[in-house]
């Protein structure tokens, strides 16, 4: 650890931001989710019920967790799935390389997974000479720019149909100049089509396991996790250890949440639930820990593991929305992927919790109600206690620490400011040494404090 | 043997962790905010994309194909009123299945919240059938909707099946610019007959 080159959030926001339009663009269409959303969730009655039985259960998850584990490992057993466990990132490339190996695949279809993205399976996998296809339309966009995903629910959503246009003209020989969404998704349809026929195993994510039955759920709208998964004999289901909840009535709690959360739609278009192995074939589940366990550890942080990857929490970000996925650094960005991070590698995400406005709004929209914005101003205060705060920030943070404690240096600090505000040359609020003046102005000063005002003005 | 060592290291690890147990809520019912959960299920079905066609009797479902989809090519049918067309050879793998213009199943369960059917492999068989068609059509008996997710469950037992499917409309991406897109990798449309 502390060996990685820390993120840099706002250089990075810095680049995203560069073009004003795009990022306009990117904070519509990323607004647009946040208001299916809100549609969605409106049309159920007993939506904050099932949001505090969806956080329950995660609570009792978490409690419980080596044992639902095991219970679920004895029922997938019992329905013939070959079960493994991987410590971390390594181990699980490893695990799925070995299986894929011993049935010489040469071709591997892959639903979205995020756990995969997290571990760098593609590239591992590629350089023994499996080649692997990414099948969610998004993910395959992404993977033929040689990229990582930018949202977690929609891997694409910085990219416009225009580069989408050009990008399958020059590797899938369509139509030039093409921007229409239906015919370049039909030439995705075809394209993927031709390798779902001839892949020779199937890799999917998973967005529950159900510890009573020993099955896994995968939900897509595309219907590309099924294609591989029933079409070829070998399947493999990687799951985060946090994946688990007890029962199969709880799917019930949980279906209800996520679509709706994620994109506003009653339910994914498809939500497969997968037992037993098709007949002559082979189920394999790969359970990884990576980090999760020790996570489990943090009292303040622990309830960030019962994410189920919505994608509601940066949807409605302001921050997220305007300075995209990369900006983050990691797999899973926004809210929620500001406070993952930093229980990986404090040094390296130590930017991340303090990209946020703390305004609240992921938590409010959060289907297991992860308390993400009191976790973002937490992981800053253990940013401070190991001595990872940039010291601009420190500087600036404990001259205020000094005024804000005492009412008669914050009485005379807030005079002098209006005074300086109304008076100082530009060059002194707007420089390099003022993050926060880039790209804003300050308001006109009144000519009285609030104080004054309230005193004046009280009958 | 690492899969061994790391499943021990990682229910250690676990144990160390843990917070203290809580108890498991329990999940009460919920009423259906629809004075009619059929006609409801049919709302929600077509905001989905999905086609819903009310019949009588199994025997009109032969109209419904004919005027539906008046030039299919090669169908597979699960459902005894309409015959298949499309030829399988002895043994044939699920890849054998590509080329189903229309497929007819029958669904097991309507949720009427979402619009989704639930089949699975207890009437469905191969798995790959609802996903490789072209079209797909379900028969679904209006008695076997049910208001939400919770009470469908209630009817689902997952441990006897193979593989099950909730199935709420067709195939769609909206992945080019939030544009969406009917028929991205599975069924093109999705129609269902009301029985």
């Amino acid at each position: 650890m502390g060996s990685q080159k820390s993120i840099n959030h706002a250089a990075a926001a810095d680049k995203f931001i560069a073009n004003e339009s795009r990022t306009d663009w990117h904070n519509a269409s990323v607004s647009y989710l946040r208001k299916k959303r809100d549609v969605g969730a409106a049309l159920v009655p007993e939506w904050e019920t099932l949001r505090s039985l969806a956080s329950g259960i995660k609570n009792n998850v978490l409690g419980n967790l080596d044992q639902y584990l095991e219970q679920f490992e004895k029922n997938a057993q019992a329905n013939g799935v070959q079960v493994h466990w991987a410590v971390d990132a390594e181990s699980h490339n490893r695990i799925v390389t070995s299986i894929l190996e011993r049935h010489k695949v040469k071709l591997l279809v892959k639903s979205k997974s995020m756990l995969t993205e997290e571990c760098h399976l593609n590239p591992h996998l590629e350089a023994r000479g499996i080649e692997v296809v990414d099948t969610d339309l998004g993910e395959r966009i992404i993977q033929m720019r040689d990229e990582g995903p930018s949202h977690i629910v929609a891997p694409a959503i910085h990219i416009k149909k225009e580069e989408v246009g050009e990008l399958f003209h020059d590797q899938l020989q369509s139509e030039a100049g093409a921007t229409d969404p239906q015919y370049l998704t039909e030439v995705a349809r075809q394209h993927l089509r031709e390798k779902f026929l001839n892949c020779d195993a199937a890799l999917t994510g998973v967005n529950f396991a159900v510890a009573e039955t020993g099955g896994v759920v995968v939900c897509t709208n595309e219907g590309n996790a099924d294609m591989g998964a029933h079409m070829v004999p070998l399947q493999i289901h990687c799951m985060g250890i946090e994946k688990i909840i007890p029962r199969q009535q709880d799917l019930g709690v949980f279906l209800r949440l996520l679509a709706r959360s994620a994109t506003g739609q009653p339910i994914t278009i498809y939500s497969s639930h997968h037992q037993k192995p098709k007949e002559g074939g082979e189920m394999h589940i790969v359970i990884v820990d990576n980090g999760r366990s020790k996570h489990l550890g943090r009292d303040t942080f622990r309830n960030a593991l019962k994410c189920i990857r919505c994608g509601a929490c940066m949807n409605s970000c302001p921050v997220y929305r305007r300075s995209g996925g990369y900006s983050y650094g990691y797999t899973v960005p926004g809210p929620i992927g500001s406070i993952l991070t930093p229980g990986f590698n404090l040094e390296k995400y130590k930017e991340l919790p303090f990209a946020s406005t703390l305004c609240g709004a992921c938590s409010a929209v959060c289907p297991t109600k992860i308390n993400i914005d009191e976790q973002l101003y937490k992981w800053r205060q253990k940013v401070y206690e190991e001595d990872y705060l940039d010291k601009t920030k420190e500087t600036g943070l404990s001259v205020a620490g000094n005024v804000l404690s005492s009412a008669k240096k914050y009485k005379r600090a807030s005079a002098l400011m209006r005074w300086a505000l109304k008076w100082m040359p530009r060059f002194m609020t707007h420089n390099r040494f003022n993050a926060w003046a880039k790209k804003r102005e300050l308001p006109e000063v009144p000519g009285e404090s609030f104080r004054d005002w309230y005193r004046k003005n009280r009958k | 043997m690492e899969s061994t060592d790391a499943r021990k290291s990682i229910l250690e690890s676990i144990r160390k962790h843990r917070p203290e147990s809580s108890d498991i809520p329990a999940i009460p019912d919920f009423e259906s905010p629809m004075s009619n959960i059929v006609f409801g299920f049919g709302e929600v079905a077509a905001a989905n994309g999905s086609k819903v066609v009310h019949i009588d009797d199994p025997d009109q479902l032969q109209e419904v194909i004919k005027a539906n989809f008046p030039d299919i090519g090669p169908v597979y049918s699960l459902v005894d009123q309409i015959p298949s067309t499309f030829q399988l050879r002895e043994g044939a793998a699920p890849v054998d299945h590509q080329g189903i213009d229309l497929a007819i199943l029958h669904a097991e369960l309507g949720v009427a919240e979402n619009g989704a059917v639930w089949v699975s492999t207890e009437s469905m068989n191969p798995r790959i059938l609802p996903f490789i068609c072209e079209h797909l059509v379900v028969l679904l008996e209006k008695s076997s909707i049910r208001s939400n997710m919770h009470e469908a469950y209630k009817e689902i037992n997952l441990k006897n099946i193979g593989f099950g499917v909730f199935i709420a409309g067709p195939s769609k991406t909206a992945d080019i610019e939030q544009s969406l897109v009917i028929g991205a990798q599975g069924a093109r449309s999705h129609t269902i007959c009301l029985l």
